[in-house]
């Protein structure tokens, strides 16, 4: 790119303009995370979750400005191995363990940070969040067991010890944020940080609820009532196929709104000007920045 | 004016038929003929009889008849078919997400084919267009089959990206207002994003490899069109 799009948007005369500078527009900009650490366009879900993707994600800049806030990782618990996968599922064959995607992550900023370059688009503290998928298997109804919870759980706590350690050691602000479709996830996530006694104010955490797809169409989307007993922060919810009821519960509980897309369509982008989530998980940063850089 | 139907076919039929010289009904022959008239019997003058019979008396001369003209007999169609060609204008509305809530449409009908062109005038709100290009066949119950291509554009900073739909549906005619002149249409769309592109930005193609390949991609809406036809 020849200017940054901060200085191009600056020149840009007409209708849009002249609407954006009458106020039509929000004041603040959702921030934008990048989904299943994959947002390099073209949206192709075959390289979620893959250490080529998270390096080439992170290194979407715009004059040497981050275009995104943060990255979403996901958690797979392998159930047959034991193991904790950076993976979406088991569809891939030779995932990493989890932790390899937050050593590709710390590497990134611990070294933009070095050189006092900036880590976020909105100069924010960086974003991490880690999604624990629900079931173990092939299938989704390949659920946990107690045990699985639990150590699926320990395996997202160690993912927030080690991309907390090096941020506190360089005193670099950053947030995590577990998220499950799964109550029982969430809930033994926080079990253990209790249990760990985590508790890094440079390093805030929160628990958020996800929200896709309803019943019967998938059966990952449960009631927000089944996340009761969870001390949730938030919702990411996929915005086609959520009602505005729900919306309108989920502001009213005083959960932070979130939205998570893979490709956006006018659907996606009107939502986003119509209800002005905090976040959006989008698998096309470069479009999603530009689009509300517009 | 309607769309090309049953009773329409039937009018043609019999325009043809006229034409033709063969009439479509028997009934039809009636108001061609001319009015008969019967011509009054002179009387005749007594033949002479070679016998003594008794004179038989004169016949009475007969009135002249006249048969009224029947009346035509009003053929079950008309016999001039209605032009199957309108030009229609309107609006189209929406509460969904998928286009603006308020655009404009014009098209052409012939027959039982309508095809309409959907131009969106609130791209000046946002800079996101999206104009439709959509082929109706229209049947006899006032329901149609729609198909088309939507062709949405989305102002980004430094280009515009398009988003290039199919678009297929329903519709059905509602209630119509001031004796017809404005027509109503409410219908089911499903709108999937073939592939994007523009903006120097990669191209993307909608793939089904799995449902995270195309859930955001395909989507449902409903709409209503109010139009004004005019035929001339």
């Amino acid at each position: 790119m020849k200017m940054p799009i901060t200085m191009r948007r600056v020149a840009l005369v007409g209708p849009v303009s002249v609407v954006a500078l009458l106020g039509c527009r929000p004041d603040t900009q959702p921030l934008v995370i990048c989904h299943n650490a994959n947002c390099v366009e073209p949206a192709n879900p075959d390289e979620d979750d893959t250490a080529a993707a998270l390096t080439a994600s992170l290194a979407l800049l715009d004059d040497d400005v981050p275009l995104i806030d943060g990255v979403e990782i996901d958690t797979f618990w392998n159930g047959a191995e034991a193991r904790c996968l950076f993976a979406h599922d088991l569809a891939g064959s030779d995932e990493p363990d989890a932790l390899a995607a937050v050593d590709v992550i710390n590497a990134h900023l611990s070294g933009r940070f070095a050189q006092g370059a900036p880590l976020t688009h909105s100069g924010e503290s960086f974003m991490l969040f880690v999604e624990l998928k629900g079931h173990v298997g092939e299938a989704k109804s390949d659920k946990h067991s107690d045990e699985e919870l639990a150590r699926h759980a320990d395996c997202a706590v160690d993912v927030f010890e080690a991309f907390a350690g090096p941020a506190v050691a360089e005193a670099r602000p950053a947030r995590v944020v577990f998220t499950s479709f799964e109550p029982a996830l969430l809930r033994a996530v926080q079990d253990a940080l209790e249990a760990r006694a985590v508790n890094e104010p440079l390093v805030p955490v929160r628990l958020t609820a996800l929200f896709g797809i309803p019943p019967p169409l998938d059966s990952q989307t449960l009631p927000i009532a089944d996340f009761g007993d969870v001390d949730l922060g938030g919702v990411s919810i996929h915005p086609q196929w959520t009602r505005q009821t729900s919306q309108a519960a989920f502001d009213s509980l005083g959960l932070d709104v979130g939205y998570w897309v893979f490709s956006a369509v006018p659907e996606t982008l009107a939502a986003i000007d119509a209800h002005q989530p905090s976040f959006v998980t989008t698998s096309e940063a470069t479009f999603m920045r530009r689009w509300l850089d517009r | 004016m309607r769309p090309f139907s049953v009773s329409s076919f039937c009018a043609v039929v019999v325009a043809l038929g006229t034409i033709g010289g063969q009439p479509a009904r028997a009934d039809d022959t009636a108001p061609t003929l001319p009015a008969p008239v019967v011509e009054p019997v002179e009387p005749s003058a007594p033949a002479a009889s070679p016998s003594p019979v008794a004179p038989v008396a004169p016949v009475e001369p007969v009135e002249p008849t006249v048969v009224e003209p029947v009346e035509p007999v009003k053929p079950l169609v008309p016999t001039t078919a209605p032009t199957p060609f309108e030009i229609h204008g309107g609006l189209n509305l929406r509460t969904d997400l998928g286009v603006h809530p308020l655009r404009l449409d014009g098209g052409v009908r012939y027959g039982i084919l309508d095809v309409v062109l959907v131009l969106d005038p609130m791209v000046l709100t946002d800079g996101q267009a999206s104009t439709d290009l959509l082929l109706q066949l229209r049947s006899d119950v006032g329901i149609a089959g729609i198909a088309g291509w939507r062709l949405t554009t989305v102002g980004i900073a430094d280009g515009i990206q398009f988003q290039q739909n199919l678009v297929l549906g329903v519709g059905m005619d509602l209630p119509s207002f001031f004796g017809g002149a404005v027509r109503g249409q409410g219908g089911l769309e499903l709108a999937m994003m073939i592939v994007k592109h523009g903006a120097d930005l990669p191209s993307e193609v909608i793939s089904f490899a799995s449902g995270r390949h195309y859930i955001d991609l395909v989507n449902f809406g409903m709409f209503a069109r109010y139009e004004f036809g005019w035929a001339p």
